[in-house]
């Protein structure tokens, strides 16, 4: 049979990463035993077990059959985290207003249908629409604008 | 690695804190003393929208807006027993905009619980004024025979080494670890995250005691299902006058009481500080309040710039003696 | 049982005052809204109202808050059914088949049978908390940490069958959820567990960031990778009212939800999160076609909204009877009835009848106010998909930011929400189901502190979870739910290999 899991293949070795990663940052919580757990028994078991389930799925999809990966573009990811990062940035040092308008255009370049025009217009009322909504309406303690860098 | 990665956050925080002082002290303050507040005042409460400080805290807030016609935003920012609040106003432009409501556990208790911290209590914060103070009841089922602190004391010595008690956060631990200190006993802590999940054990039987928030602890003594045998203030609480306090029944070194004040970042000009101080003062010495804290099981407890400080420099005290008995491990 | 209605005409005369008609329109119209938006919940927003209730009647105040906190529970399964976006742990299992449901130009119909079963739950739920109350408090007063060990990890046992793919990576999905909820301090001693010296993990990771990260934006960025003729958008609108056949599989499926979530709504130590994970696991198994969940199977929208809504009325149980709040939006509802004067507990039913039978019966006029209030906007809301998709998912973007950076005003939220967006995206490419990982997240923390106090408590004994009765009914029932689970797979692998 021809190796046609990938997607089992990198799922299983994500698992044993995080259960190694687990198993490593948390080598110095104190384990205790099972009558008197410590804050380190937990982790440390559930880490072994994720590098068993992970190596057992790695292993797997060399005997059972798999699904293709879905395709992966990369611009979509890369504008959208983009968008998230710049509200993370902007929403204490400019204001409300600011930070919405960047997550509305950087996170339309995301899509290969995005016009520019429209963008703009989209963007400005979001803005508006985010102010009235969450600060005027909710109360919710931000600032429309401000200048804080 | 954590310790590491702790300590850089320490030295940026300490850097960010450096540059904000110098900035903010070429700032002209007493211009604009005269016309503040002319925009709303952040408060920062470090704990979640709706918890007991919380509400607290907006209630002294909404009295002060009252008085003074200033608008008030409250900012919760939860986490970290209180720290990430502090921190964040400690790094606050000291123009009177940023202000703190702080537990006496975050400011004079978590800086000698927790290595490594941010912010100092003294020197990144002016005290502006305290408003409240509360104290913690010694809490027993309603069925449990022992009707005295001294009962109790027995039936736990009785019960050697297999006694336990509940808490629900580091203020009543260290209430607990106080008395049995004080007591010599030896009892197992067991971890609750809130009072009234260790209190409903309390009830149920599973933990042979607790130190309790009094508002609960009076609502279940009221439900009878359980039974407060002393309270941890230095003078008998209004709204419990027939339970002693730890001092009366010969444990004078368990006495605790928890308080809270307002802050401001330090190198905030005296003159809004003072305005400050004032309207907190009119707000917590109202009847209305003093009847909402009561009801609370707390009392006004209104303070100067001056007051707070010394109050804040005691409290500090008290902590290190706490820290050193309970074995809270620094972190 | 006279004496019941005699007691609920009480209430409705107090409840029916046109104040209080007009605050508990307030709370039902401003609980939707906030349940709609992703993020920001009823307790920031109770929190806020607050300091305005102190100038109501209690019972004006109370009828208000309540509103939010239900409107909210109808509320969130709007995004959730839409967009994919839910907004708390409950309307999680709501995304899985609602949906899927939209995706197949169902959406006007999953809405309507979330809304009606919702009602139908809500009545039943304040009718026992009308007629049992005290009963029902004795039973939960039965659970303490022993028995809600047992039951957490029942839950978890049954996440995995909210998968509808592989069992292995379910599990796997599961344990991984798990180590993500043990970040922050732990309750049992007070060290800090994988906060690589952030403050903001010290509390552990917040769940709005995972959950709108995971599903949310992980299904943006997944549209976004596809043409735009092949996406496979929620952009058909069929029929608002749901088909006979739709109707028919839903009736059951409300009833069963009902009772599921209103015995797990009584249980002050966590059982609320439970309730929709446990009524969708228990359709699902009993269901004739388990292969149709996960796919926009009507009763995998219908059992969850029923089993939410009622448990969020018995929630109100431990609260008005014992004085324990059950959920963090119950402890905010005792800080709202302290500075009203009133003590919860025991002593309500019997000092303050007025008040009681008042909030009960203001249940049954904000349920019936909210399906008014949402039956028309259901229309509203399917129109809202006809929005070309570039215009729509900028905006659900912002949404989503200001929703979780508001839970905690930090923009560390809003970090880690990119990075759960991330993490679930490449999930969905590598083929792993996040529900699981969700309730692990969500489970985990609860059932740790309940085990390791369960054994300080015994002093380490670990019979003290089968000396109990319920628990040791509750582990019978795990055990058995994992044969079900783990029979049918030797089947299947005996097959594949002979």
């Amino acid at each position: 049979m021809r190796f046609n899991n990938l997607q089992d293949l990198l799922a299983g070795l994500l698992f044993v990463a995080f259960g190694a990663a687990a198993l490593w940052f948390g080598q110095n919580y104190a384990i205790g035993s099972a009558t008197r757990m410590g804050p380190g028994y937990l982790p440390n078991v559930l880490g072994w077990l994720l590098v068993g389930l992970g190596s057992f799925i790695t292993l797997r999809a060399f005997v059972i059959g798999g699904v293709p990966i879905p395709r992966i573009h990369l611009r979509p990811q890369i504008m959208i985290i983009a968008a998230l990062l710049a509200f993370a940035l902007t929403v204490e040092r400019l204001g409300l207003l600011a930070a919405a308008a960047a997550v509305v255009v950087l996170g339309s370049l995301a899509s290969r249908e995005a016009r520019p025009l429209e963008i703009i217009v989209i963007a400005a009322l979001t803005a508006a629409a985010a102010v009235g909504l969450f600060i005027y309406l909710l109360g919710q303690p931000m600032q429309p604008w401000t200048w804080g860098f | 690695m954590m310790k590491s990665s702790n300590r850089d956050c320490g030295i940026i925080a300490a850097g960010i804190a450096v540059v904000a002082c110098v900035l903010s002290s070429a700032l002209p303050g007493p211009a604009f003393a005269q016309s503040y507040p002319d925009r709303p005042i952040k408060v920062t409460v470090g704990f979640p929208a709706g918890s007991g400080a919380d509400i607290l805290c907006r209630y002294v807030l909404e009295g002060m807006a009252r008085i003074s016609s200033a608008t008030f935003v409250v900012e919760n920012k939860p986490g970290a027993a209180g720290n990430i609040g502090s921190d964040a106003v400690a790094k606050a432009k000291p123009d009177g905009y940023a202000l703190l409501m702080g537990a006496s556990s975050t400011q004079a208790g978590n800086p000698q619980v927790y290595k490594d911290l941010p912010w100092h209590p003294v020197r990144n914060f002016e005290p502006v004024a305290s408003f409240a103070r509360l104290a913690y009841t010694l809490t027993v089922a309603s069925n449990n025979p022992a009707k005295t602190v001294a009962d109790l004391t027995q039936q736990l010595k009785a019960k050697a080494g297999k006694a336990t008690f509940g808490f629900g956060n580091t203020s009543s631990l260290a209430a607990a670890s106080l008395y049995t200190h004080e007591a010599g006993l030896t009892v197992t802590s067991v971890a609750y995250k809130s009072t009234p999940q260790a209190l409903s054990d309390v009830a149920e039987g599973q933990t042979d005691f607790m130190f309790s928030e009094p508002v609960l602890a009076i609502g279940q003594e009221k439900a009878g299902k359980v039974r407060n045998l002393a309270v941890t203030s230095q003078q008998r609480m209004i709204s419990l006058p027939n339970v002693p306090t730890m001092a009366e029944v010969g444990l004078g070194n368990a006495t605790m009481s928890p308080w809270w004040a307002i802050y401001a970042p330090a190198k905030t000009p005296p003159e809004i500080l003072a305005k400050l101080a004032d309207w907190a003062n009119k707000a917590t010495t109202t009847p209305e309040t003093a009847e909402f804290m009561l009801k609370q099981g707390m009392e006004p407890f209104p303070g100067t710039p001056e007051s707070t400080a010394k109050h804040l420099a005691a409290t500090i005290d008290e902590w290190g003696r706490i820290v050193k008995i309970v074995k809270i491990e620094p972190q | 049982m006279d004496e019941i209605f005699q007691n609920l005409a009480t209430g409705f005369g107090g409840a029916f005052t046109p104040v209080n008609l007009g605050l508990c329109l307030i709370g039902c119209l401003l609980g939707t809204l906030i349940g709609v938006l992703p993020g920001i919940g009823p307790i920031a927003t109770i929190a806020m109202l607050l300091p305005i209730t102190y100038g109501l009647s209690p019972l004006g105040a109370l009828i208000m808050l309540a509103g939010i906190y239900y409107g909210a529970q109808y509320g969130g399964s709007t995004t959730a059914v839409l967009v994919n976006l839910p907004g708390e742990s409950s309307s999680v299992v709501t995304c899985l088949d609602g949906y899927q449901m939209a995706k197949k130009g169902r959406a006007g119909s999953a809405l309507t049978i979330a809304a009606l079963g919702s009602l139908f739950a809500g009545c039943v739920g304040t009718l026992l908390l009308a007629a049992f109350a005290p009963i029902l408090a004795k039973f939960a007063e039965q659970f303490r940490s022993p028995e809600y060990f047992a039951l957490m990890l029942f839950g978890l046992i049954a996440a995995v069958v909210l998968a509808s793919g592989s069992v292995v990576k379910a599990i796997a999905m599961v344990v991984l959820g798990l180590l993500f909820g043990l970040v922050g301090t732990d309750v049992s001693s007070g060290v800090t567990r994988y906060g690589f010296g952030v403050p903001e993990l010290y509390d552990g990771i917040d769940f709005v960031p995972v959950a709108v990260g995971l599903f949310g934006l992980a299904e943006i960025m997944s549209n976004l990778d596809k043409r735009e003729e092949n996406r496979d958008l929620a952009s058909k609108v069929g029929s608002l009212w749901p088909t006979r056949e739709e109707t028919r599989r839903a009736i059951p499926a409300v009833l069963r939800g009902t009772v599921v979530g209103s015995l797990l709504g009584i249980l002050p130590g966590g059982g609320a999160v439970l309730s929709s994970f446990a009524a969708y696991t228990l359709e699902k198994k009993i269901s004739k076609h388990p292969e149709e969940f996960g796919k926009g199977a009507v009763e995998g929208v219908a059992a969850p909204e029923a089993a939410n809504n009622a448990g969020a009325q018995t929630s109100f149980i431990p609260l008005l009877t014992l004085g324990i709040p059950s959920t963090p939006v119950m402890a905010i509802m005792v800080g709202a009835m302290m500075i009203q004067g009133i003590a919860p507990g025991t002593a309500l039913i019997k000092e303050r009848p007025d008040l009681f039978w008042g909030i009960v019966a203001s249940m049954w006029i904000g349920n019936v106010m909210l399906v008014i209030i949402n039956l028309p906007l259901i229309g509203l809301w399917v129109k809202l998909l006809h929005v070309p998709y570039r215009i729509l998912f900028p905006i659900i973007l912002v949404l989503c930011c200001v929703g979780t950076y508001s839970t905690g005003n930090a923009t560390t939220l809003v970090v880690m929400l990119a990075i759960f967006s991330v993490l679930g995206y490449v999930f969905v490419k590598l083929g792993c189901e996040t529900a699981p990982f969700l309730l692990g997240f969500v489970l985990g923390p609860l059932m740790e502190e309940n085990l390791r106090r369960s054994m300080v408590i015994s002093f380490g004994d670990p019979l003290i979870f089968v000396q109990r009765p319920i628990s040791a009914t509750i582990l019978a029932m795990t055990f058995g739910l994992v044969l079900l689970i783990v029979l049918p797979q030797f089947r299947k692998t005996r097959e594949v290999a002979f």
